[in-house]
C-alpha cells in the first residue's frame, strides 16, 4: 500500500497513481469522492504507471459506479499503451475518457512530444497556454540545437505564446534551409505582426517553393498593407494553379478594392475550372456589390461547379436585389441552373416569394423539384402544409427531402410526421430519416416506439443506427 | 455586438463585418469585459465579412488576453471564415469550438 496523492481544485479530483497503490487506495478514491460534495470530474492519473493489476482494474470499476450514482464525469489520464491494451482486451476503456494530461509531465520529457507527429499539436498548445520564462529558455536552447522538426514546434509555440521578445529568433530562423523551419518563421512573424520582414518575406514568394509560398503570401495578407495586393495580384497569372490558388486566398483575406479589382478580372481570363471555383467562391466574400452581380452572371457558366458556387456564395450573401431574377431562373431551360437558383434563395421570409418558389415545382424536372424542397426548409414563415403534400410522393428522394426540410421549418410537426412514417413508409432512406429525427427530440416513450418495430426492420443502417443509441 | 453570461462566461456575439473599424470596436468591448472576468468566447455565427486588417485586432486581443492570463476562444464560423484562419495558421493559436455549448464546455 503505498500513499494516495491527490488534489482537489475547482471541482476536480486529481488523484496521481503510483506502482505501488494497491486496491485499497483506489478504494480509498471513493471515500475521498464521498465527501467533498463539490466534485464533477475525477480524474485518474496512471503517468507513472507502466502496468495495472487485475484489483486495479476492479477498484476502477468501483470509482466508476460512484461516478455514474452521482453524475460525475471520470478521466483516465496519462494511459500507456500497456494498461490501454489491458483496458482494451477487458473492454474496459468504452467506460472511461482517455486523455493526456501534460501538467504531469516532467518538462523535459514533454518537450520529446514535438517528435511524435500525433501529440506535437497538443504539446504545443499546452507550452503556449502555461508559457514562463522555464518554457521560453527550454524553447531557445531546442532553436540553438537546431533539430528541424523540434525547432519548427519550439517556433510555433513561442508564436502561440505571442513571445515578441524574441523576435531576432524568428527572423534568423527565416535563413534556414530547412522549408518546415523556414515556414514555421514565416507564420509567426505574420502572427506577431512583424511589417519590418515583409520585404524579406517577398523574395521568398518570388522563389516560389509551393511549401513555403502558402506561409509567406498568408502572412503578407496579415501584415498587409494598401500595396500588397498589387504585388500579390501578378501571381494570379502564374504558371503554376497551386500558386494562383494561394493568390487567391491571400487577397480574398486582404479584402480590399484592389484585390477585387484583380480577382474579378481573374475570373474573366482563367480556364482552370479549380482555379475558378475558388475565384468564384473568394468574390461572394466580398462585400462590394458588383460582387453579387459577377455571382449572378456565374449561375450561367458551362461548369457545374462553378454555377454551384456561385448560387452557394449568393446564399450565403443573401439574394437581395436579384432576389426576383433568381427566382425566375428557377424554370430555366437548363435544369442545373433552376437547380442552382433555388439553392441560392436559402433565408427569404417574404410569403409572396415562397408561394412563387412553390409554384414553379410542378413545373421543373426532379433535380429542381429537391433544390426547391431543400431551399423552403431554409426559408423562414413557410406554411408547412406545402412540404406536408410531398411526404406521398411517389419518389422516395421527394419524401425523404421534405421530412428533413419539414424538420428544419418545425420541428414539432416534423416529429408528428416522423413517429407515423416511421412505421409506414417502405422506403428505407425515409425510415432512416425519421429515425434521425426522432432520435434528436428523445420524446417520451421514443425508446419504445422505436424498439417495438425493430424484429420487422429489415434494413441494417436502421437497426445499427436504433441500437447504436439505444441498445439492443 | 450583443454579450451574454452564459453559465459564468461571458458570450459576445459578432455581427456583419469584422474589419479595422470594427475589430477595433470589438477589441475595444472585450478588453473591457476581460478587466472583469477571465474567459470570453467569441462567437462568430453572425459574422459574413471579415478581411486581414479585422483579424488583426483579432490577434491583438488575443495577445493582451495571453499577457494578462485570460482566456479569448472562438467558436461557430462558417467554413469560409475558418479557412482564412486555417490559411494563416492562426487555427493552431486560437482555441476554435465548432458550437458555442462546446466552447462554454
Amino acid at each position: 500500500m503505498g500513499e494516495l496523492q491527490y488534489e482537489i481544485k475547482n471541482g476536480v479530483f486529481k488523484v496521481h497513481i503510483n506502482p505501488d497503490n494497491d486496491l485499497s487506495d483506489i478504494s480509498e478514491v471513493c471515500n475521498i469522492v464521498e465527501k467533498h460534495s463539490e466534485v464533477v470530474l475525477i480524474g485518474i492519473d496512471l503517468y507513472k504507471c507502466s502496468y495495472i493489476q487485475s484489483k486495479f482494474l476492479a477498484g476502477l470499476i468501483a470509482v466508476k459506479k460512484l461516478a455514474m450514482s452521482r453524475k460525475i464525469d471520470i478521466e483516465l489520464l496519462n494511459v500507456c499503451d500497456q494498461i490501454a491494451q489491458v483496458l482494451q482486451s477487458t473492454n474496459l476503456q468504452k467506460l472511461f475518457v482517455i486523455k493526456d494530461d501534460f501538467a504531469s509531465y516532467p518538462l523535459d520529457t514533454l518537450f520529446e512530444g514535438f517528435l511524435d507527429t500525433e501529440k506535437a499539436d497538443t504539446v504545443s498548445e499546452y507550452l503556449a497556454a502555461n508559457y514562463d520564462e522555464k518554457i521560453q529558455n527550454k524553447l531557445i536552447e531546442i532553436i540553438e540545437k537546431g533539430n528541424p522538426l523540434l525547432v519548427e514546434y519550439a517556433l510555433l509555440t513561442m508564436g502561440k505564446a505571442q513571445d515578441h521578445q524574441n523576435i531576432e529568433i524568428y527572423r534568423k530562423a527565416l535563413n534556414s534551409n530547412e522549408a518546415n523551419v523556414k515556414s514555421a518563421a514565416i507564420l509567426v512573424l505574420g502572427w506577431i505582426g512583424d511589417t519590418h520582414s515583409k520585404e524579406q518575406l517577398y523574395s521568398y514568394l518570388a522563389a516560389k517553393e509551393i511549401g513555403v509560398f502558402e506561409a509567406v503570401a498568408a502572412s503578407i495578407a496579415l501584415l498587409s498593407d494598401d500595396t500588397d495586393s498589387e504585388k500579390l495580384a501578378k501571381y494570379l497569372h502564374d504558371k503554376d494553379e497551386r500558386i494562383r490558388l494561394v493568390a487567391i486566398y491571400a487577397l480574398s483575406l486582404i479584402n480590399d478594392e484592389k484585390a477585387f479589382e484583380y480577382l474579378s478580372n481573374a475570373i474573366n481570363e482563367e480556364k482552370d475550372e479549380t482555379v475558378r471555383v475558388q475565384l468564384a467562391k473568394k468574390i461572394a466574400l466580398f462585400k462590394d456589390e458588383r460582387a453579387g452581380k459577377i455571382l449572378l452572371g456565374l449561375l450561367d457558366d458551362a461548369s457545374i461547379q462553378i454555377r454551384e458556387a456561385a448560387a452557394s456564395g449568393l446564399s450565403r450573401r443573401g439574394s437581395g436585389e436579384f432576389t426576383s431574377t433568381l427566382v425566375e431562373k428557377i424554370g430555366d431551360r437548363d435544369n442545373w441552373v433552376g437547380f442552382f437558383a433555388a439553392k441560392s434563395l436559402a433565408g427569404i421570409d417574404d410569403e409572396k416569394i415562397i408561394k412563387k418558389i412553390e409554384s414553379y415545382y410542378d413545373k421543373v424536372e426532379q433535380n429542381v423539384k429537391l433544390a426547391v424542397i431543400e431551399v423552403l426548409g431554409k426559408c423562414k414563415g413557410v406554411d408547412p402544409s406545402f412540404l406536408l403534400s410531398k411526404l406521398d410522393d411517389a419518389n422516395e428522394d421527394i419524401r425523404k427531402e421534405a421530412l428533413n426540410s419539414l424538420n428544419l421549418m418545425n420541428s414539432t410537426v416534423a416529429l408528428t410526421v416522423a413517429m407515423k412514417l416511421y412505421n409506414t413508409d417502405e422506403s428505407w432512406l425515409v425510415r432512416y430519416k425519421a429515425v434521425d429525427i426522432i432520435l434528436e427530440q428523445k420524446p417520451v416513450g421514443y425508446d419504445s416506439l422505436l424498439r417495438g418495430r425493430l424484429k420487422d426492420e429489415t434494413n441494417k443502417y436502421i437497426l445499427e443506427h436504433i441500437i447504436g443509441e439505444i441498445g439492443e | 455586438m450583443n454579450i451574454k453570461n452564459v453559465n459564468g462566461k461571458n458570450v459576445a456575439y459578432l455581427e456583419g463585418e469584422i474589419n479595422a473599424q470594427t475589430g477595433a470596436q470589438v477589441k475595444a468591448e472585450i478588453n473591457k469585459l476581460l478587466d472583469k472576468g477571465n474567459v470570453v468566447i467569441l462567437s462568430f455565427k453572425s459574422v459574413v465579412y471579415m478581411n486581414s486588417s479585422g483579424l488583426r485586432e483579432i490577434i491583438d486581443l488575443f495577445k493582451t488576453a495571453s499577457k494578462n492570463k485570460k482566456e479569448v476562444s472562438l467558436c461557430d464560423m462558417n467554413s469560409d471564415i475558418r479557412e482564412m484562419f486555417s490559411f494563416t495558421g492562426l487555427d493552431k493559436v486560437f482555441k476554435i469550438y465548432d458550437t458555442e455549448a462546446a466552447a462554454i464546455g
